[in-house]
């Protein structure tokens, strides 16, 4: 089963995504509030995907994004956002990361779908 | 009311004649005060110097002469004046013209004349009084402005604080229709299924506004520079791909596009805002992706996008072929809550763009072509 890093600062949105994933027992879901504690394991645990939010308090979802494909570029990075901040979308974009999602989602299924075609199952 | 914003005191010990010519002149004034006599005149003057901006008056009063009461008004504060009376002789016009008086009436009173006199007297009170009208009209625009970005500022935030909230709601309630779905057929079932429904379609219409509100306060500071808009179609491309791929063929200058699309095949230079212009691409694109998908098949739906060099200007040009346009909004299209879309969207995604477009000094413009909407941009 494919592995995946949530990072988001808002534990609401994390622990609705990871009772998803774990009812659909489609992935192998890790949840982060905090970015910094993250990466950490990011590096220890080959994640496959990781789904990170942008706007985050200790550090933002492009620096994460960063890090991670610094760490291992194989590792693929998909950002949620809301619309406003489409020029970190941009930025995103060309320092490697998949796709992006806006929040409010469209529903879990596009979430899933998305994370699927990242992926390629 | 021509002269709407001044105050007159006119002064006339003859009560005919000070009734008379109040009831003629007096409406076109602000306020129009009267005084009996030169006495009277001055003690009224004295007390409403702030708002009085020029005396009318006759000559021969008892207590206190026109001329005297002239001469201890120019102590307290200077005002143009304008006398009317029965005797014009030499000795008395000097005097008059030594107190400074601006214009001088016959009596009997000729109205036109009077009126001419205060036109000609008035002029300048009534300029200064429209500069002033104006910079205060100024200072309120500045002000409006100031305020709105205040309120810009502020809906920026609350639509932030509120997208998180709702981003939970929306995807739990979608995650409690999935427990309802597997519960067993049942009365309850189907009534919680129902309920569902209408809650879903509250969540999608605060979505919307909240969507049209993060639209409407995206920032627009970002500087102008020297690139290729080319590569920005491309980006816009990339970008929308996982939306497009399932809807249609895209091609820009007879090219099919792909993800792996070259961005600087060819070379289109402008200075423009790279970021919003590569927004304004992608609300063009998402909305005709958008039209195609309510239209025929994923093989008979295109969307044709060229880019042209004319006269050191750049035109760009998407085309669909969704069936154009409705009549009835054709000329709609960029005014905000207009939406082209049938249910989704509050329809300011163009109106946003056309904001890019015009801040970019650049023009957009939309119209129906071969069955199909057409939105030409010259950069």
């Amino acid at each position: 089963m494919k592995k995946i890093a949530i990072v988001d600062d808002e534990q609401d949105i994390l622990n609705i995504l990871e009772k998803f994933f774990l009812r659909k027992h489609r992935f192998d879901v890790d949840i982060y509030v905090n970015p910094i504690d993250a990466i950490e394991n990011i590096k220890s645990k080959n994640y496959d995907l990781v789904l990170t939010d942008i706007m985050m308090p200790q550090i933002d979802g492009i620096e994460l994004l960063k890090q991670v494909k610094a760490y291992n570029n194989s590792i693929k990075v998909i950002m949620m956002t809301a619309y406003s901040t489409l020029d970190k979308t941009l930025e995103a974009e060309k320092l490697g990361a998949s796709d992006y999602i806006t929040k409010p989602f469209i529903s879990l299924r596009d979430v899933e779908n998305k994370i699927l075609d990242t992926l390629e199952i | 009311m021509i002269f709407n914003n001044i105050t007159a005191l006119y002064v006339e010990d003859e009560l005919e004649v000070r009734d008379t010519l109040s009831s003629m002149i007096g409406d076109m004034f602000k306020n129009f005060i009267t005084a009996s006599n030169g006495k009277e005149g001055l003690e009224t003057f004295i007390k409403n110097q702030d708002t009085i901006d020029i005396v009318i008056t006759d000559i021969n009063m008892p207590e206190l002469n026109g001329l005297e009461m002239i001469e201890k008004i120019n102590e307290v504060k200077s005002v143009p004046v304008i006398i009317t009376s029965a005797y014009n002789d030499n000795e008395f016009l000097h005097q008059a013209i030594s107190l400074g008086v601006s214009s001088y009436v016959n009596k009997p009173i000729n109205v036109k004349e009077l009126f001419e006199e205060l036109k000609k007297t008035c002029e300048p009170l009534l300029l200064k009084q429209e500069l002033e009208t104006q910079e205060e009209r100024h200072v309120n625009q500045q002000l409006e402005a100031a305020k709105f970005t205040a309120i810009g500022q502020l809906s920026a935030g609350i639509t932030h604080e509120i997208n998180t909230p709702l981003t939970f709601i929306k995807a739990t309630f979608e995650m409690m229709q999935y427990d309802i779905e597997d519960l067993e057929q049942s009365d309850i079932r189907t009534s919680l299924l129902n309920d569902a429904k209408t809650i879903n379609d509250g969540i999608v219409r605060m979505e919307n506004i909240i969507t049209s509100m993060k639209e409407m306060a995206q920032k627009s500071n970002e500087k102008k520079e020297s690139v290729n808009i080319y590569s920005t179609l491309i980006t816009a491309l990339v970008l929308t791909y996982n939306k497009s791929k399932h809807i249609s063929n895209i091609y820009i200058n007879d090219e099919k596009f792909n993800a792996n699309s070259s961005k600087d095949k060819l070379t289109f230079m402008s200075n423009v805002q790279i970021q919003r212009i590569e927004q304004v691409w992608i609300i063009i694109i998402n909305n005709a992706m958008d039209e195609l998908q309510k239209y025929k098949e994923f093989n008979d739906r295109k969307l044709n996008i060229t880019i042209e060099s004319i006269d050191n200007k750049i035109k760009i040009k998407f085309k669909d072929n969704a069936g154009g346009i409705k009549d009835e909004i054709i000329d709609h299209v960029f005014d905000a809550f207009k939406s082209t879309k049938e249910s989704s969207g509050m329809g300011v995604g163009l109106n946003i763009a056309q904001k890019i477009i015009l801040e970019n000094d650049s023009t957009i413009k939309a119209y129906n072509e071969d069955n199909g909407a057409v939105f030409e941009i010259i950069l």
